[in-house]
């Protein structure tokens, strides 16, 4: 929705002012209801659904291959692609870059890992279905879809299945191929409940005066001063720190006290997010349709 | 996979089906309803469909510059979308592609001759074909999820448009091929109005002898006319669910 300056005026003084009323009435700290679903592509290792209820729907593909390869940076490829936005659009490309350093930065490769010389290789495909109608004459941008994508990938990477191994792991010595199980029953996950380790979530925060609010919707982001994504993974913040232009309107700068309460916002729902999302995982999906 | 191997002396193909077997067909509409106007999910076999219907409207987001609205009908647009991810084998595609781009024109004439012109005079109506997970019937998905997405939006269409393919394998010709049967045998795609005999799509890319072809077509028909039966069956559930909520 393209708003007036009277109605910018009063929605930037309820947001910053001390209760910091929102235009849906949420909490600083609430998100808008979001349904997600998981492992609903038969062609890919891991995939996940993530929609709000104003239509924007995240689809999100992990797909797995054996490589043999030295170089662990590689193994993880991101790529996000928007409906009606070209693959080299700057917010495409920008999305991927963010999501896929937020991945490599903050992963455990030793899951990856099959033998001494053989790994695999993740592709985390986001595909995004339909973007607010207005877009193209509003002054919001999408960045904020990084939220959705990130948990998108999280349910992606979380409900990853892998064929077991059943070659040796150590090649060291003999050079041989590794070699899978045909019954896919017997699948592994990729990571293992046993694991510590969980794939980075990023949150975006908006940042108005001296409030801070998480999940911001398209109206207040026109409104807001400055956005930053804030990586979360196994209780702790973790990069990316990042300021993103959440509207096409120039920013006003911000201080350290403001980035802290950012931070210790996100601190404080990443466990409770955490727990929602792992929720819908241990959700039975039944694979003839009834995710749509 | 050697060709011999798709049809066993028994008479039973890869995934176990006899030659006249349609694979599982579920069907649902108005799967997003808060992103378009008409949206139906597809899925044949593990092929799965997406397809997002917006309009009919005043200008279309996705239409090319310079493109006139038209005094006789609709502006049909349809945007095929395949991510990387949908077949077996991770593989980028070009956002034109020409495959695609051929499918999008021979899907358009297909609508342009269903969809009851006169009501829509100047308006855009325009298609986005998304592609979850790809097992073959490519064309055929995308048309039978095109049919179930306009009668979503409450777009008007002289009647249902059913497709399905059809190969031969030798003598025998098979209902609704997969991706293995597609990669080695040579197969049509036919799209059937309603329960009539009316072809109103039709796209051959192989070598079929002449002799064979009225098999397949009548085969063909023949499935169409169950699919038609599976999405009619889909409509009025979903019909009889919106009455209740009243």
């Amino acid at each position: 929705m393209v708003l007036s300056t009277a109605e910018k005026s009063y929605i930037y003084e309820s947001l910053s002012g001390e209760n910091t009323l929102r235009t849906d009435s949420r909490k600083y700290n609430e998100f808008r209801p979001l349904k997600a679903a998981c492992s609903f592509v038969p062609n890919c290792n891991g995939s996940s659904r993530v929609y709000t209820a104003d239509g924007i729907e995240c689809i999100t593909s992990v797909k797995a291959k054996v490589v043999k390869t030295k170089d662990l940076a590689n193994l993880i490829a991101v790529e996000v692609d928007i409906e009606g936005q070209r693959d080299n659009s700057a917010l495409c490309l920008d999305l991927s870059a963010l999501l896929q350093r937020s991945l490599v930065n903050n992963f455990d490769y030793e899951i990856l890992r099959l033998t001494d010389k053989y790994y695999f290789q993740i592709y985390v495909d986001v595909l995004i279905l339909s973007v607010p109608g207005d877009f193209k004459n509003s002054s919001y941008t999408l960045y904020s879809l990084l939220s959705l994508i990130s948990m998108g990938s999280y349910l992606a990477l979380k409900s990853c299945k892998l064929p077991l191994l059943t070659s040796t792991t150590n090649d060291r010595e003999i050079e041989e191929e590794p070699s899978f199980a045909d019954d896919w029953e017997l699948a592994t996950d990729l990571i293992p409940e046993s694991s510590e380790f969980q794939p980075v979530l990023v949150f975006v925060v908006g940042l108005v005066g001296s409030n801070v609010i998480i999940d911001p919707s398209l109206d207040e982001e026109q409104v807001l001063e400055n956005g930053v994504c804030i990586g979360y993974s196994q209780g702790n913040i973790v990069p990316p720190i990042q300021s993103v232009a959440l509207s096409t309107v120039d920013g006003k700068p911000f201080d350290r006290k403001t980035l802290a309460k950012a931070t210790g916002l996100v601190k404080e729902i990443g466990q409770p997010v955490t727990q929602a999302l792992d929720a819908i995982l241990s959700e039975e999906v039944d694979e003839y349709g009834s995710v749509f | 996979m050697s060709r011999l191997e798709l049809y066993s002396p028994e008479g039973l193909r890869v995934d176990g089906r006899r030659w006249n077997e349609l694979r599982r067909f579920e069907c649902r509409t108005n799967t997003h309803p808060h992103a378009a106007d008409g949206s139906a999910y597809v899925q044949q076999g593990n092929s799965k469909i997406l397809c997002l219907v917006k309009g009919p409207m005043e200008h279309g987001a996705n239409l090319a510059a310079g493109t006139k609205l038209d005094a006789n009908g609709p502006v049909l647009s349809i945007t095929i979308n395949y991510p990387p991810f949908a077949a077996n084998d991770r593989k980028k595609r070009q956002k034109n592609d020409r495959r695609l781009q051929e499918i999008s024109i021979i899907l358009k004439r297909c609508f342009m001759k269903t969809i009851v012109l006169k009501n829509y005079s100047r308006t855009v109506i325009d298609i986005s074909l998304t592609v979850l997970a790809m097992d073959g019937g490519l064309l055929a998905c995308f048309c039978n999820a095109i049919t179930l997405a306009l009668i979503d939006a409450g777009i008007s269409l002289y009647d249902y448009v059913s497709a399905i393919s059809i190969g031969l394998f030798d003598q025998t010709p098979l209902l609704d091929m997969n991706t293995l049967e597609e990669s080695d045998l040579s197969f049509v795609t036919i799209g059937v109005v309603g329960d009539s005999d009316k072809l109103n799509l039709m796209l051959c890319e192989d070598k079929i002898p002449l002799d064979k072809l009225e098999r397949l077509i009548s085969l063909g028909i023949e499935g169409c006319h169950r699919v038609k039966q599976l999405m009619d069956h889909q409509m009025r559930v979903a019909g009889q669910e919106l009455q209740e909520r009243q």
